[in-house]
């Protein structure tokens, strides 16, 4: 007996051995894993914006002409281009470019990627993107025809929705291809665990400058605190969406890294203009008056991690007009407008929204601040597809939503979250019907200069200023949690980050 | 008769023997008792209750238990014990009246079905089986779904997914009681059916289902607390603790407390019951106890 425990001791002692000796300290590794706070559906660069996907498929393509870290539009697929007239854009195409698979780029699959947007089944946010008609090729040239003006083209083409795919890829694969994506960019596609991971691999055959690290791997992780205790051990290089509770636990810790950056991102209260209640502008500037958004900031979403909101637009946009005269926390204002409006002795009105911690505390919050002037808040929490098919039927009275102009463009965004056309779609919350608000921005999407469209911005905030269809909450940071010895990484503007300069000491 | 006045033998009615069964037995006594204090937290809550259970008090956050507040405060300030004493409210209310909605719907299935027996008893059955077949976390979270949430009907979707334990005992008691001789004599002495099932099976089967409906509230309050730990149940701000060990999930590492006594609440409660249960199966079927 002694004997064979003796032995079983030698056997476990040299199995650990030889593992020991199997892992090779590397100071160095040439492999990173990135946290996602969700799975996104398919990486096929059509479809329902969601951060997660179009950072994947950033990765995985290249778009004609990229933004940079700075905010600037540079080239990417196309080395050169320019507006011809009102309507025309003119590109010329990248020499020897090859996709994946080993085809090289053509200016057909360019035509067929632009065109997909159009053809997509999914029709989501349709109305904000461009319409591309009878687009052509001469050579290596793509003549791209808009068939009304657009003042956007550039920030639009740079987003991956507008990815350059592989015509006779996409078709061959059919739906499975948002399973099996083939681009033309700087990591190619390896593998997809459902629900837990994607693999990418470095494309040695890239056009530009090579990624450092060979593998990527991106993991999902839903649950906040489970992220963040990943990055604490060590487990992963770079956690998004890191909750602002543990912003401060990140911050501190000597293994980690917290980045912050302003996220073009607005979270706000949205009224329902078109209710019968709240279409009374004196009742929407009641409840305004009856926040307290500083408050509310604060314990929401984080001093550190979000950034005050003064008007309809997030922090650092162009033309953010920051004049604007704040509707004040002032309980006695509030009663004073109510009763104005005929509502002396209370009133009740209903708050929907997504039953999540933060919407949770914020529901309550508003509870008890309004309780205060005499308005009795009816809770509606709502799981999130009955409450996107509500929201969108305009069946609320009062909703909490945020906005995240995506393209990094104020008037792209304000148009598509107050324009009349934009009613029914999943930006605009609010049902906002002003005639001179619509006129104004319709003049913006369609005006190229970007300082002349500033002007406007600025212009058509202080009119949705003063029809107060919403609560303006905060300006919400992207907060990003990095490993202490990951070098080269720079938050992008747009949330679109760049793998390839990463590298670790 | 004067010889029966003086009799030593002291004679026990049934109930008497139960009491006496139930009391001996130690770990019923102790889920007894824990019983009884969640009962009188419930009703003496506004008494007892040091704060008002949704005062906020935003100075006050993530406190940890101190005198002031012997559970700590919340994410919105509010005191923890306080909410925990309102929650055994809605904890027994949801136990008490979901059991009674499944008990009652179910004792009168199943009775249908074990009596009459051929056709009925066999849709009733197979429909049983389907519900069985639905894990009850699903099944809750579809009647939610679409009753929309809310106290009374999570109590009504927590009562629907317990209706078929019920069916199958109260079948099962009646089959094995319904060819009895003293059945047969009843319905030879013309007895109808509703005046048998009710005069003479009923009571021969009362105790399974005593015991199941103990059980049962232990488990519909865990359902509860699940329903809005996934935010499915009651609606803010009412103190719930299911809903509270979920909001505290957030502040698991910085502030335990949250979620550390609404946690041991609901254990507290399950416990209890799960202890009283037990007590009482032995307590009214000898038979099993050897």
């Amino acid at each position: 007996m002694k004997k064979l425990i003796t032995a079983l001791l030698m056997l476990t002692l040299a199995l650990s051995l030889t593992s020991a000796l199997a892992e090779s300290p590397t100071t160095a590794k040439d492999s990173m894993t990135i946290v996602l706070d969700r799975e996104p559906v398919s990486l096929d660069p059509v479809g329902v914006y969601v951060s997660v996907k179009s950072l994947v498929d950033n990765c995985i393509y290249d778009t004609l002409i990229k933004i940079d870290n700075d905010g600037n539009t540079v080239p990417c697929l196309a080395e050169t281009w320019e507006q011809v007239d009102e309507l025309t854009w003119k590109f010329t195409l990248r020499d020897g470019v090859k996709f994946h698979n080993g085809a090289p780029l053509t200016t057909d699959d360019v035509l067929y990627s632009l065109g997909r947007t159009k053809t997509s089944s999914v029709t989501a946010a349709k109305a904000a993107f461009m319409d591309i008609d009878n687009s052509y090729a001469e050579g290596n040239t793509i003549f791209l025809k808009l068939t009304k003006p657009f003042a956007f083209v550039e920030s639009q083409l740079a987003f991956p929705q507008f990815a350059i795919v592989n015509k006779a890829v996409v078709e061959a694969a059919g739906d499975s291809y948002g399973r099996e994506p083939i681009g033309t960019g700087p990591y190619t596609f390896a593998s997809w665990t459902a629900g837990d991971r994607i693999e990418l691999t470095r494309n040695d055959e890239y056009w530009g400058s090579k990624s450092i690290l060979t593998n990527l791997t991106f993991r999902i992780i839903t649950e906040s605190a489970s992220r963040t205790i990943e990055l604490e051990s060590g487990g992963v290089d770079l956690v998004l969406g890191i909750s602002s509770n543990d912003a401060d636990r990140i911050d501190e810790n000597p293994d980690t890294v917290l980045l912050t950056r302003s996220s073009n991102s607005l979270r706000y209260i949205g009224f329902n203009c078109s209710n019968p209640v709240l279409s009374d502008v004196r009742v929407r500037k009641a409840l305004y008056h009856a926040t307290d958004t500083e408050v509310l900031r604060e314990i929401l979403y984080g001093l550190k991690t979000s950034g005050p909101a003064v008007t309809c637009l997030p922090e650092d946009m162009k033309g953010l007009n920051a004049d604007l005269t704040p509707y004040s926390y002032d309980p006695e204002k509030a009663r004073e407008l109510l009763a104005e409006a005929g509502y002396a002795d209370g009133l009740e009105v209903e708050f929907m929204y997504l039953a999540n911690s933060t919407n949770n505390m914020l529901a309550e919050l508003l509870q008890a601040l309004w309780g205060e002037v005499g308005v009795t808040l009816v809770l509606q929490p709502t799981e999130s597809g009955a409450l996107s098919t509500a929201l969108n039927k305009g069946e609320h009275m009062i909703c909490c939503a945020g906005t995240t102009f995506t393209l990094g463009e104020a008037g792209e965004g304000l148009n598509s979250m107050f324009s009349i056309a934009s009613q029914g779609s999943s930006a605009n919350r609010t049902y906002l019907t002003d005639t001179a608000v619509d006129e104004l921005l319709s003049k913006i999407v369609v005006t190229p200069d970007s300082d002349e469209r500033a002007k406007m911005v600025y212009d058509v905030q202080a009119l949705i200023h003063e029809d107060c269809p919403m609560i303006y909450l905060a300006s919400q940071y992207s907060i990003i949690g990095a490993s202490a010895s990951l070098r080269g990484f720079v938050m992008h503007p747009n949330s679109m980050h760049d793998f390839t300069t990463c590298y670790f000491e | 008769m004067k010889q029966e006045q003086h009799t030593p033998y002291k004679k026990r009615s049934q109930m008497q023997e139960i009491a006496r069964r139930f009391v001996r037995n130690k770990q019923a006594v102790v889920g007894l008792i824990m019983l009884m204090i969640l009962i009188l937290a419930a009703i003496l809550a506004p008494v007892i209750a040091p704060y008002d259970p949704l005062k906020q008090d935003l100075l006050h956050r993530l406190k940890a238990p101190s005198a002031e507040h012997i559970m700590g405060t919340d994410e919105l300030g509010r005191d923890i014990f306080s909410r925990i004493l309102y929650g055994a409210r809605i904890s027994m209310t949801v136990g008490l009246i979901a059991v009674s909605i499944s008990c009652v719907t179910g004792c009168v299935l199943g009775a249908i079905a074990g009596y009459y027996g051929g056709m009925l008893d066999n849709v009733i059955m197979r429909a049983s089986d389907i519900l069985m077949a639905i894990p009850s976390i699903l099944l809750n979270i579809s009647i939610v779904a679409a009753l929309g949430s809310g106290l009374q009907n999570v109590m009504i979707a927590i009562g629907i997914s317990s209706i078929p334990g019920y069916c199958r005992i109260m079948r099962a008691s009646i089959l094995s009681l319904r060819d009895q001789e003293f059945v047969e004599a009843s319905r030879a002495a013309g007895a109808g059916s509703f005046y048998i099932i009710y005069h003479h099976i009923l009571p021969n089967c009362l105790a399974p289902l005593i015991v199941q409906a103990t059980l049962r509230i232990g488990s519909a309050i865990l359902s509860c607390a699940s329903m809005s730990f996934i935010g499915l149940g009651i609606v803010p701000p009412t103190p719930e603790w299911g809903a509270m060990l979920s909001s505290g999930r957030e502040f698991l590492r910085d502030a335990p407390h949250l979620t550390t006594f609404p946690g041991l609440a609901i254990m507290f409660a399950v416990f209890a019951m799960n202890l009283m249960g037990d007590g009482l199966r032995d307590a009214l079927d000898p038979k099993l106890k050897n």
